[in-house]
């Protein structure tokens, strides 16, 4: 497949070449056969990096924690979705803030102070208050470990780039198994701070993308005004998601062929929607340090559970499945994870009724 | 008016941008290039809307004035009909009942949209947003991308759980689900496409356009 891809490109390029002479060269042709290689560098044979890809990680992860910044940052997808961002980041070295007001999409507001996260949206005058599971950075990376994560990617470094208007660091994370995706990421050189993510998938192609735009660094945020910001929830309805931990043994379900890397991180009982009637949905939620994966269970409703499949949007799969159990009744099975499809395949062939 | 012959030779010419075209089909369209003026107008454009969305360093074209002007100019004239109805929130069975044979009708462009499934892109699909892109001047290189997603997604840019299927199975399964929404948004929450750095994770799952009602799937 790779190889098919390389070939495919030195064919675009080899095309490209004879076209120029076809149309008539011009220097913009020629540039633009000129960038093709940048294409594929993804595969082809970089430099090991040095440094321990514990170190590195430690780095990026670090870099917020000191930083006051202030950017416009941009996500797209593959399928041509692209979202923006304003974005506000403070931190006195023991509390993070943040501030996100969503420039694309529904209008909202989300603030976040370490792992507290209140969403507003002001047209329909409600706050969403959520927890994040971990608060620290790369919460996955200490469940799972840098061990794990070497083992099941290689990190190379690809040379350094401008991104809004910074130096940075580009470096790769390569799949050793095609369970999961190979990312590229840009860390800002002074600081580490990650200004640019790729998701890259076995083809080589770019799933989804996100950057800064505009990046300011030691911006003058202040801390009590994004607090006093976030605080202002009067004339708003708060509604919370009800979010209770367990574990997976206790619910009754299990895996029976691990999926190679990933190890369970968390297992909660939630309503997916505020507000929802009936009993929560469990979600088991695995990692293998970088991408995540989460199991959903819910009691099966053939009004409502219709559509066994796999769809994708951008670098997220999600597979659904109905899973039938004579003793309790069915089961609806929602695998979502930014994986590809196979692997999503993997947790629900895995997934096992114990009681 | 733009015949129905051009808009052919511009799709094979975005074709063969893509180096997507073989054997006869190759050699007929490299002939219509090189003797066809505006064919060979149509092949720079491609090229340079490839360019500035790749790199971001396509200076000289954003500074062209000329150069935007016919940009948009063949944007405005070249808006490429949208392959399949884009499902309404509201009508997701609708489109589970549709969605099969309103795939069946998108087959008149197998060619291509076979060729672009294949990994390289069509930059024709995305000729609009390469303004948008180029006037947020970020830097792009190499974006990939299912061709017919992007055909799917043309009319729900903010949309994000307009859903395409991307399985190899072949087959393609269209739905908007609020309950899908649902559950990515809960699946975001820990750490997104990766956990690389949370902050990063985060900025992204909270830029990441939310439906645009919440409340559509109870």
């Amino acid at each position: 497949m790779r190889a098919t891809r390389v070939m495919h490109v030195r064919h675009s390029i080899h095309l490209l070449l004879v076209l120029c002479t076809a149309a008539g060269a011009s220097a913009v042709l020629a540039q633009t056969a000129g960038s093709e290689p940048a294409r594929v560098a993804a595969h082809a044979p970089a430099l090991p990096v040095d440094k321990d890809m514990g170190a590195w990680l430690k780095r990026m992860q670090e870099a917020p924690r000191r930083r006051a910044y202030a950017g416009t940052y941009v996500v797209s997808s593959s399928a041509g979705a692209l979202s923006s961002a304003r974005i506000w980041h403070v931190c006195d070295g023991s509390q993070q803030m943040e501030r996100i007001e969503a420039l694309t999409g529904a209008p909202r507001s989300t603030f976040r102070r370490n792992d507290e996260v209140l969403t507003f949206r002001a047209d329909e005058k409600t706050v969403v208050a959520e927890k994040r599971e971990a608060p620290g950075l790369f919460p996955n990376r200490q469940i799972v470990g840098d061990k794990v994560i070497a083992e099941f990617y290689t990190l190379q470094a690809a040379g350094s780039e401008r991104v809004a208007g910074h130096d940075a660091d580009v470096v790769q994370l390569v799949p050793r198994d095609a369970l999961r995706y190979g990312y590229r990421v840009w860390s800002e050189k002074k600081t580490g701070l990650v200004v640019k993510l790729q998701t890259i998938d076995g083809a080589g192609r770019v799933l989804e993308q996100s950057a800064f735009s505009e990046l300011q660094l030691n911006a003058p945020v202040k801390m009590d005004q994004l607090a006093r910001m976030m605080a202002g929830t009067s004339g708003y309805r708060v509604e919370k998601a009800e979010v209770v931990t367990t574990t997976a043994g206790a619910e009754g379900w299990s895996i029976r062929n691990a999926v190679p890397g990933f190890l369970p991180t968390t297992c909660l009982k939630r309503q997916i929607s505020p507000g929802q009637a009936g009993p929560g949905m469990l979600q088991w939620v695995f990692s293998d340090g970088l991408a995540s994966v989460s199991l959903f269970v819910e009691g099966f409703d053939p009004q409502r559970h219709r559509r066994e499949g796999i769809s994708a949007l951008g670098a997220t799969q999600s597979l659904t499945k109905h899973l039938a159990d004579r003793s309790e009744g069915d089961w609806w099975l929602t695998v979502v994870g930014e994986v590809p499809a196979q692997t999503l395949q993997a947790f629900a062939q895995g997934l096992e009724r114990r009681k | 008016m733009m015949t129905e012959e051009r808009l052919m030779l511009r799709e094979q010419i975005s074709a063969l941008a893509d180096g997507q075209l073989e054997g006869e089909r190759f050699a007929a369209v490299v002939g219509k290039v090189g003797g066809d003026e505006e064919a060979r107008d149509s092949w720079q454009m491609y090229h340079l809307i490839g360019d500035v969305l790749r790199s971001g360093e396509a200076g000289a074209c954003m500074h062209d004035r000329a150069f935007l002007a016919r940009l948009r100019t063949r944007i405005e004239a070249e808006t490429v009909a949208p392959r399949m109805s884009v499902p309404a929130l509201d009508a997701p069975e609708r489109i589970a009942e549709n969605g099969p044979s309103a795939l069946g009708k998108s087959q008149e462009s197998n060619d291509f949209r076979h060729a672009a499934n294949d990994g390289a892109y069509r930059w024709k699909m995305l000729a609009g947003l390469a303004t948008v892109v180029a006037a947020a001047a970020l830097g792009w290189s190499g974006l990939g991308g299912h061709a017919r997603e992007t055909q799917l997604a043309q009319g729900t840019v903010s949309s994000p759980a307009t859903v395409a299927s991307a399985s190899g199975s072949g087959v393609a399964v269209m739905l908007r689900d609020p309950h899908l929404d649902a559950l990515m948004a809960a699946h975001r929450q820990f750490g997104g496409p990766s956990a690389l750095q949370n902050s990063s994770g985060f900025l992204r799952n909270a830029t990441f356009d939310m439906p645009l009602s919440r409340g559509s799937g109870q």
